[in-house]
């Protein structure tokens, strides 16, 4: 009976779940995260975000939104908030997101999925002149424009936007985004049907 | 089995024996667990020959010349490097170049700092003492090795103002120090540099050089002149004092 009962009381206490130590995180006084136009909200990842860092979140959603009525809602843009030992802080808007506006000139929502895809077509043409908007930036600011140009080129690799040095064609561009809507079509399709066979196989 | 077994059991050291038939199970389990007996000995059986490891003993002064060596040659790609990094330096016909001590900052702080560098026409470069070594190879600048010693940076400029501006902008960032100058091949100590940077502007430097030539210039005439001159005046006075004698 007594080793029963020692044995049902280790087993009790392994049983019994150890209370974890809390440790604080401090966290870093600089936020870097991409926010849209109009549309911050205290809800996650926004809300925690700021919270942690001690930043009124009602304060800081509706300055953010007032600061960026001007531009069309829904728009990612990349934000540094530096918070100040005071709990206030300094808001710095970049503009928008290299990949949001290489899609915008692409005309396309989808980047690619495989790797030989090609998801869009654009000339160096935009290029600059996304070059242009870019190098207003604080943090691209002695930045020569010809590497922020690569580094585009670059970021159109990875989204399969093809690159070219002649001006596009209306024409071929117009057959070109036509296929390419059946394509993403399809692939929605394809991605919309193996997570409804997924659901199936859970129930 | 057995007989088998014990015959290749003595031809392996028992332990050769247990680290060909131990194995790691898992991750959670930093040592092997041995399994059992029968099983090792099944292993070590059908264990495969390999080749007996020679175990060299090698001096460590040896070992030191070893690393040394290892440490001096350059792979292609350094070599390639190294290429890139002069033709750059002659490509961009920078002529001012500092090398400064680099203590390492935050890559944020170090970008903004490189734009703000950039703006004012100074470039700021971090290639490796190694590769910089190997850049001035068989060069006029090889006497700079000793100073590619330890965290280094290269601050470039194109024009002989850039000495000034390197200097007063490293004045304002504590994290890199310029240790020595060159200008067209010529290595100029930072003291020499400090000085220049605390005068108003450097054409106040070709004002003085050129005063420092017209003293010379005028100096030159001058003592030309006095040796006629003087000559003149002993003459005079010779014959004043010869006057002097007939009168008396």
């Amino acid at each position: 009976a007594n080793t029963f009962q020692n044995m049902s009381s280790k087993a009790g206490a392994i049983a019994r779940v150890r209370k974890k130590e809390v440790v604080k995180v401090i966290h870093s006084a600089l936020l870097r995260t991409n926010i849209k136009s109009q549309m911050a909200s205290a809800a996650p990842p926004l809300g925690p975000q700021l919270g942690q860092r001690g930043v009124n979140v009602a304060n800081f959603c509706k300055e953010f939104n007032k600061e960026t009525g001007h531009i069309k809602p829904g728009v990612p843009l990349p934000t540094r908030i530096q918070v100040k030992p005071d709990r206030s802080y300094d808001l710095e808007i970049c503009s928008p997101t290299s990949s949001w506006l290489l899609k915008q000139a692409a005309g396309i929502r989808r980047g690619k999925q495989n790797a030989d895809e090609i998801a869009g077509i654009l000339s160096v043409k935009h290029i600059y002149e996304i070059a242009l908007v870019k190098s207003k930036d604080k943090a691209l600011i002695g930045v020569p424009l010809q590497k922020i140009c690569r580094d585009l080129v670059k970021q159109c690799f990875t989204l399969g936007i093809k690159v070219q040095n002649e001006d596009l064609d209306p024409e071929e561009l117009g057959k070109f985004l036509e296929e390419r809507k059946q394509v993403v079509a399809d692939q929605l399709q394809a991605f919309a049907d193996k997570k409804a066979a997924k659901m199936l196989r859970t129930v | 089995l057995r007989m088998l077994s014990h015959s290749v059991v003595t031809a392996l050291s028992a332990r050769e024996a247990v680290l060909l038939s131990a194995r790691a199970v898992s991750s959670k389990y930093p040592r092997p667990k041995p399994r059992h007996y029968k099983r090792r000995l099944f292993e070590a059986a059908v264990a495969p020959v390999m080749p007996k490891t020679v175990y060299q003993c090698i001096p460590p002064l040896q070992k030191y010349l070893d690393k040394n060596a290892r440490e001096s040659e350059y792979s292609d790609y350094e070599i390639a490097l190294a290429d890139m990094v002069r033709n750059y330096i002659r490509n961009e016909e920078f002529r001012v170049m500092a090398v400064c001590q680099f203590t390492s900052v935050p890559g944020r702080t170090l970008h903004f700092a490189k734009n703000q560098l950039r703006l004012k026409d100074i470039e700021f470069r971090n290639y490796g003492n190694k590769i910089m070594k190997k850049v001035f190879e068989d060069t006029p600048l090889s006497s700079l090795s000793p100073v590619f010693v330890g965290s280094n940076a290269l601050l470039l400029g194109k024009t002989p103002e850039s000495l000034v501006t390197i200097s007063k902008e490293c004045t304002k960032l504590n994290w890199i120090v310029p240790l020595v100058y060159v200008l067209d091949s010529r290595i100029i100590p930072s003291s020499e540099v400090d000085k220049l940077a605390a005068l108003p502007n450097l054409n106040c430097l070709y004002g003085e050089t050129v005063q420092i030539l017209t003293q010379q210039l005028g100096a030159l005439p001058q003592s030309l002149d006095s040796i006629p001159h003087s000559l003149v005046n002993s003459l005079s006075h010779l014959s004043a004092k010869e006057e002097k004698t007939a009168d008396q």
